[in-house]
């Protein structure tokens, strides 16, 4: 069996709204392992996209701790959390949030330009990934030139350029039409199995969610 | 990469020509401006005072204390010893008369100097306004006349006049033998200063000494230096070298007062404008909050990426330093434009009362010191201003920038 790449002990998020406390998540654990494809599956407001935000660590828990191969996270510092980010983590969302200014290929080469990686170099890296994704002929493109199953795999692309260690999506094929989203689900299985990615997918969609060889049903911030 | 990102992401095109942007920057330019015609106005002011003092007195003036000077060698060897930095000595000389035309009386300060020499000094013939074409001559003596005093006696070039010396008789107190010398107005010149234009009459010096009966002696010196900023060191060293039966000015003690004004004047109103610029960042702030809520989205994107808080914030400082060195740039251009305008219109409408600001017109003069402040303290102000919009974009939550499309 593969190691823990990824866990939570006891991890909850709460708000405070008008003085009343609201447990978005109440004392999550959740190992994931290294090349496993997991989903998190919930009804609209169940706590889904919160809890991948913080296996993301783009926030912190209210309490609780979140590990990556034994290492705490919460204690590290914001720089260095964008830093892991760029190195360890891809992410792809419900909306595509490509940088309308930049091109294609300038998205796609963004990560790794942020990284440090040199402007030509990022963007041969970015074209061999778009070349892939059956978008080479798009590198030049605007997102407002792109469908929105072409910008998804741009902003899919985007996310794969530091060669991450772990995928998250976000209802990754919900803002498509079934055809498209299909196209992209299929996608994400191919990737994960061509660069032997960890997936963490937040979805409602059951037939989506069904593809996963493990489910997590989220209902009022506890797995159930 | 910033760099890039900045140019790429933050700084297009489109972003100047929208209109919050365009008034932020048209404030920060107005701001400028008015910041370098204020600075260049005074500067001007002081120069254009200054140079009518050198051109008409010189860079020092020197004169015995209640006396006349027969001798003066001695005590221009005694100059030329302390100061290297003499260029040329003129000798003068200056009678309190009266001129008189056609009824009216004005009492004045003849002044005698060399005319072979004068130009070595003092800086006449850029002073004329009207002058009598070259081998034309009138009745008497020439002379050379402020504008002011010319106009009182209604006289013009060509015009004669008398010069009148009230003596006492030496026989009886109460009797008065007044000496007269004819003259004709050679020229007619605008001394800068209004006080020298009402008093000042200058001629040959032969004919002032005599006029006033004194042979070959002078009332003093008028000195050109090397360098005129160099005057109030040289006039120390003279005076001490020819002690305290003489008086030395330089150009800085003449109206001493009146310049540490003008000086302390600059640095308050520098800081007064400096408030209109500081209010106009306000404008670029609110600019750099809209564009930092603009791309709240595209910001939580890049912040997921792996962007550093520090490299959002130099981002948006980025945004608000090219937006005030766009500003800076056409507040300049724009106030050089305005410095330009002033010129020219004061040539067509006086606009200054030269009795009470002692010149009717003066130029412009933009120091480099000057325009090295106002950039200074404008970048200064513009880094400022674009901190708190920049650390708002670095502190913005990634999470709640990516709920939305």
């Amino acid at each position: 069996m593969s190691s823990v790449i990824l866990s939570t002990k006891c991890v909850t998020k709460a708000y405070d709204m008008n003085g009343s406390r609201l447990e978005v998540l109440k004392g999550i654990d959740l190992d994931i392992r290294q090349g496993e494809a997991v989903c998190i599956m919930g009804v609209s407001g169940a706590g889904k996209s919160t809890l991948l935000h913080i296996l993301g660590t783009l926030d912190q828990p209210t309490l609780g701790k979140v590990y990556y191969r034994g290492e705490d996270l919460t204690r590290k510092t914001d720089d260095q959390l964008a830093s892991f980010r760029n190195r360890k983590m891809g992410f792809v969302f419900q909306f595509h949030h490509l940088l309308p200014e930049l091109t294609a290929l300038e998205n796609v080469a963004l990560a790794a330009r942020i990284g440090g990686t040199s402007k030509v170099e990022a963007e041969k890296m970015a074209l061999e990934l778009l070349d892939q994704l059956g978008l080479k002929k798009r590198q030049s493109h605007y997102p407002s030139e792109l469908s929105g199953g072409e910008r998804q795999r741009v902003a899919i692309a985007r996310a794969l350029i530091q060669k991450p260690e772990i995928l998250f999506a976000d209802e990754p094929s919900g803002n498509l039409d079934s055809e498209n989203g299909k196209v992209i689900q299929d996608l994400f299985f191919e990737l994960k199995e061509k660069m032997g990615l960890t997936l963490v997918v937040v979805t409602h969609d059951q037939e989506f969610a069904n593809r996963f060889p493990k489910l997590y049903r989220l209902k009022n911030g506890v797995f159930i | 990469m910033s760099l890039w990102l900045f140019r790429r992401f933050i700084f297009q095109k489109k972003i100047l020509t929208e209109p919050t942007t365009l008034f932020s920057l048209f404030g920060i330019a107005l701001g400028v401006a008015f910041l370098v015609v204020s600075m260049a106005g005074f500067s001007g002011f002081s120069n254009t005072l200054k140079r009518s003092i050198i051109d008409v007195s010189g860079d020092i003036v020197i004169y015995k204390r209640g006396g006349r000077i027969s001798n003066p060698e001695p005590l221009v060897q005694k100059m030329k010893s302390v100061s290297n930095q003499i260029e040329y000595i003129l000798p003068y000389v200056q009678l309190e008369t009266l001129i008189a035309n056609k009824g009216q009386l004005s009492a004045v300060f003849l002044q005698g100097v060399d005319s072979k020499n004068a130009d070595k000094v003092l800086n006449l013939k850029k002073r004329i306004v009207k002058e009598l074409p070259p081998g034309q001559e009138g009745i008497g003596q020439p002379a050379h006349l402020g504008t002011v005093v010319a106009k009182q006696l209604k006289l013009n070039v060509g015009d004669s006049f008398k010069g009148i010396l009230p003596r006492v008789s030496k026989t009886s107190a109460t009797q008065i033998n007044p000496k007269v010398e004819n003259f004709y107005v050679k020229s007619i010149m605008d001394f800068g200063k209004y006080e020298f234009n009402e008093r000042i009459v200058i001629t040959e010096k032969s004919t002032v000494q005599a006029l006033a009966g004194i042979d070959d002696q002078i009332n003093g010196f008028r000195l050109k230096l090397k360098s005129s900023d160099r005057a109030e060191i040289e006039a120390d060293k003279i005076q001490d070298a020819i002690g305290w039966d003489y008086v030395v000015r330089d150009w800085s003690k003449t109206n001493r007062s009146l310049f540490k004004a003008i000086q302390y004047e600059k640095r308050v109103l520098f800081f007064v404008m400096l408030i209109m610029v500081v209010a106009a960042f306000f404008n670029v702030s609110t600019t750099l909050f809209l564009g930092v809520l603009r791309k709240y989205a595209q910001v939580s994107v890049l912040r997921a990426l792996g962007l550093k808080k520090w490299q959002v914030i130099l981002l948006f400082c980025l945004n608000g330093f090219a937006l005030g060195v766009i500003g800076l740039t056409v507040g300049i251009a724009l106030g050089l434009l305005f410095c330009w305008g002033f010129e020219n219109l004061q040539k067509v409408y006086p606009i200054m009362p030269e009795e009470v600001y002692k010149l009717s017109t003066f130029m412009t003069d933009l120091k480099f010191m000057d325009i090295v402040w106002v950039i200074v303290a404008t970048l200064v102000i513009c880094f400022v201003s674009s901190l708190a919009p920049a650390f708002r974009g670095a502190n913005l939550s990634p999470v709640e920038g990516l709920k939305y499309e």
